[in-house]
């Protein structure tokens, strides 16, 4: 294995965890305003 | 030399009564509502959306070893480390994506997978699995326990005990408000928490350190064969002296391990279930567990590297003790590997980073773990067998006095085994032995329409009788006897499940599982 190699290894695990987080807030945040419209669609239909 | 812990002791207790209080808080003004019935107790509501059963899942899968276990990996094997410890744990869960919409599509108003077991083989399956599905949940919430007590005690200086007590009375505060609603909000937030506690940790390493120092570490390592670890054999000390080779052979041993330890902690435990009959339905549930494998891979793979890859790069030695800042820390084993090198690059925000981190883990998927014992024994035992006619208001307070009961013998058995002195050394590694023969059997169960209900049963048991015994017969070895243990497990199962049907083919409708509920089916 080359320098080159274990640099780019190491980089691969970091961006890989920066967008797994990104994916779930951006999924969970999804889900939060669905049930936000959800509930005001309840709300109006009373 | 005695060396007194780095952090005080109140600060454990602080970062667990804070998240406690945050999840109990959180349970009672969103979703007290679901706590009304045992139905939503038992399924979340079965209309839960795909960000938080994808958080979840990454939640509970992230279990204190997780952090601990892939950063050893890192520091024992190499830069592969972390990498085979990924893989071999993410393996389970794009099949249990496929298993999941599969139970959903073809049951959808399961509650528990032993229940569907029952209605798709027959009583004495149904029996087994309920007894496979507590056993799991109970080994690993005896394990994270004690795993997060004991370094909570090195760290802090807590008592043992009341570290564990703490933990069992966080499970309680939230899990009865709403069951398992409850639990797959705070797994929620615990997720989006332990992203940002590892993101801050791995890019402290990246930048207090770098990667090509790291890499100059390795190469110095495997030139010079330094003793680290004085008390191992000369098998491991060899495999850490190969720290630049992916096929370094422990580390294809461990994955061996992994994958089919984690095999039957995920198919055959109900907390991962419990995630597919929460979600709204069956493709969310697919998708999720789908996303979840891809979001879950990187954070033992970045902490791994991050910690334990660097840590062997440093060429640190377990038994001496470091210092940062003017305070010292010991290395006590080589599982500890992640929060003392947490310590020597961020100091004490460091470390109190990382036991946030763990803390987090342990609470999530203990709390999901007795939730699943509970509805095991509240679904599967108590209605499917005790009380078939139980009303809902009798099973809900069935659940919330289970669920108590259930979490202080387990506080009693932590605190045995702890005064006994029971080593947990290679639990994590015997998983796979001791439960994973009847992954087959549950496959086999889902897709196979001729499965033969004998043969799933006797696959499960004798499986893991054969492979228990070959490897008690090693002398319960935990390098290539245990990878030997856990290949024979699968493959006995395999055969006699698969022969079995083949020679004796039992046809089932699918079909005729639509209507299906309760746990008295079969």
């Amino acid at each position: 294995m080359s320098e080159l190699w274990y640099v780019l290894n190491h980089w691969v695990t970091i961006a890989w965890l920066v967008l797994a987080a990104f994916y779930a807030y951006y999924a969970v945040i999804a889900d939060l305003v669905i049930i936000v419209k959800n509930r005001r669609r309840e709300r109006k239909q009373g | 030399m005695e060396v007194a812990a780095p952090l005080p002791s109140w600060s454990i207790y602080a970062i667990l009564i804070a998240q406690g209080s945050i999840y109990a808080l959180l349970v009672w003004f969103l979703g007290r509502a679901r706590g009304k019935t045992a139905e939503t107790f038992l399924s979340g509501g079965r209309d839960i959306g795909h960000g938080m059963i994808n958080a979840s899942v990454v939640a509970t899968w992230v279990w204190a070893a997780t952090l601990m276990i892939s950063s050893w990996t890192g520091y024992q094997y190499g830069f592969i480390g972390p990498w085979w410890y990924a893989l071999g744990a993410t393996v389970p869960l794009p099949l249990m994506a496929y298993l999941g919409r599969r139970v959903r599509t073809v049951m959808p108003r399961a509650t528990s997978y032993p229940e569907f077991m029952a209605h798709r083989l027959d009583r004495k399956n149904h029996i087994l699995h309920s007894s496979i599905s507590t056993v799991v949940s109970l080994w690993i919430t005896v394990m994270i326990i004690t795993g997060g007590a004991i370094m909570g005690h090195a760290f802090t200086g807590a008592p043992f005990w009341a570290i564990a007590l703490l933990m069992v009375i966080i499970f309680v505060s939230y899990i009865p408000l709403a069951g398992l609603w409850a639990s797959i909000l705070a797994d929620t937030v615990m997720s989006l928490m332990l992203y940002v506690c590892l993101i801050i940790i791995a890019v402290a390493v990246l930048v207090k350190i770098g990667p090509g120092e790291i890499w100059a570490g390795l190469t110095e390592v495997a030139a010079t064969k330094p003793t680290l670890q004085p008390a191992i054999g000369e098998a491991e000390q060899l495999s850490q002296w190969d720290g630049l080779n992916w096929l370094n052979p422990a580390g294809l041993g461990f994955l061996v391990v992994n994958i089919v330890g984690n095999l039957g902690a995920v198919l055959c435990n109900q907390t991962y279930w419990s995630r597919v009959i929460g979600a709204r339905d069956p493709n969310t549930a697919f998708k999720s567990f789908m996303t979840a494998a891809l979001c879950w891979w990187p954070i033992p793979l970045a902490t791994g590297t991050a910690l334990g890859v660097a840590a062997l790069s440093r060429g640190l030695v377990v038994g001496e003790t470091y210092s940062n800042g003017g305070a010292t820390i010991l290395f006590t084993e080589a599982e500890a590997v992640a929060p003392v090198m947490a310590f020597l690059v961020l100091g004490f925000a460091g470390l109190t980073i990382f036991i946030l981190a763990v803390g987090s883990a342990t609470i999530s998927t203990g709390a999901g773990e007795i939730l699943a014992v509970t509805t095991v024994f509240v679904n599967d035992i108590y209605r499917g067998h005790i009380n078939p006619k139980a009303r809902d208001r009798t099973l809900l307070v069935a659940s919330r006095a289970t669920l108590y009961v259930i979490a202080a013998a387990l506080l009693a058995v932590v605190i045995f085994f702890r005064e006994i002195g029971f080593s947990f050394a290679g639990m994590y590694q015997a998983m796979g032995i001791a439960f994973s023969s009847a992954v087959i059997p549950v496959i086999m169960a889902c897709f196979v329409k001729n499965t033969n209900r004998e043969g799933a049963f006797w696959a499960a048991i004798i499986g893991s009788v054969c492979g228990m015994t070959y490897w008690l017969a090693t002398g319960a070895d935990l390098l290539w006897g245990v990878v030997w243990g856990n290949i024979i497990v699968l493959s006995v199962s395999a055969v006699i499940a698969v022969t079995w049907t083949i020679m004796r083919p039992q046809p089932f409708d699918f079909d005729s599982l639509k209507e299906s509920e309760g746990a008295t089916g079969g």
